[in-house]
């Protein structure tokens, strides 16, 4: 049961970066921010820099950091605290597992078959 | 609190993301490399329109399997106290499981963009002319550019009859 339950967070984790993503491709339509550096790419096959920001940024960094939390919290004996730790890391583990995938997706599948969408 | 084990299960789960990647991405290569002849055609149909594309599903499915043996042999074995099969059925599970968290999250990512009005103005684009394959979108310093993913990469004309704001006749890779 505590693994069906871990993996429904990492699911929730998952569609909630999704929906980060589908944020920022939407933003990335308005007229006044089609010229955002947020919302360029060093080149035309690599993913937008709010590929990268959603990744590493919203997902990647939390993950560490709740990680380390954790880890401190278990050699305190902070039970709560790791319990919280625990829960935000595996949340956004599935964010990770969402979006660091795309991030060699999206270059790959445009290398591959030679044209950008 | 084991970080080496920690960080090992997350290895393994992130290994089988790449795995679900490489499925859906090989299927996509598959797409633009074969249009216009692939359009519309199975499995780049959609079953209901708005859903996300039967090849994503297909994808989806095939994460299931590896989830399931790896929990079923993780089972037994702990019931005959075999912990060298238990810890690869585990290793099993947990491969699975971080391919279902990345394959089942692709069709539901690719639904929503379908059906969120706020998606409109990339719908919008889906009648915009495409760049010849290969050549991709001019990008000029100083100029506005289409760099948005769901933008770009994404959003084209499936079964060669979209419209703007007709759910279903685009579609998406992202």
């Amino acid at each position: 049961m505590k693994e069906f339950v871990e993996f429904i967070a990492r699911l929730g984790g998952g569609i909630t970066s999704s929906l980060e993503q589908i944020l920022f491709d939407y933003l990335a339509t308005r007229p006044e921010l089609v010229n955002n550096p947020l919302f360029q790419r060093a080149n035309p096959n690599l993913p937008a820099w709010s590929n990268f920001l959603v990744s590493l940024g919203f997902n990647v960094l939390p993950w560490a950091g709740a990680l380390l939390g954790e880890e401190d919290a278990y050699k305190k004996g902070d039970k709560n605290g790791e319990a919280i730790a625990h829960g935000v890391r595996t949340v956004t583990e599935g964010g990770v597992l969402y979006t660091v995938p795309r991030l060699v997706r999206i270059p790959e599948v445009n290398v591959a078959s030679g044209r950008l969408g | 609190m084991d970080m080496k084990k920690e960080l090992e299960d997350f290895g393994v789960r992130l290994g089988g993301a790449f795995l679900g990647m490489e499925e859906s991405a090989a299927t996509e290569i598959y797409f633009r490399t074969h249009e216009p002849g692939s359009v519309g055609q199975f499995p780049f149909n959609e079953l209901i329109p708005g859903l996300a594309p039967t090849d994503n599903l297909i994808v989806a499915a095939l994460a299931i399997p590896p989830w399931v043996i790896g929990y079923l042999v993780e089972e037994d074995a702990e019931k005959k106290g075999d912990m060298k099969t238990k810890a690869m059925g585990e290793a099993l599970r947990k491969f699975g499981e971080g391919d279902a968290v990345y394959s089942f999250t692709l069709p539901i990512h690719h639904t929503l963009v379908r059906n969120i009005p706020s998606t409109g103005p990339i719908q919008a684009r889906a009648t915009e002319s495409r760049p010849p394959p290969g050549q991709g979108i001019p990008t000029v310093p100083g100029q506005p550019r289409i760099t948005s993913n769901a933008v770009r990469n994404e959003v084209r004309i499936s079964d060669g009859r979209a419209k703007v704001g007709m759910p279903g006749s685009v579609r998406i890779s992202t």
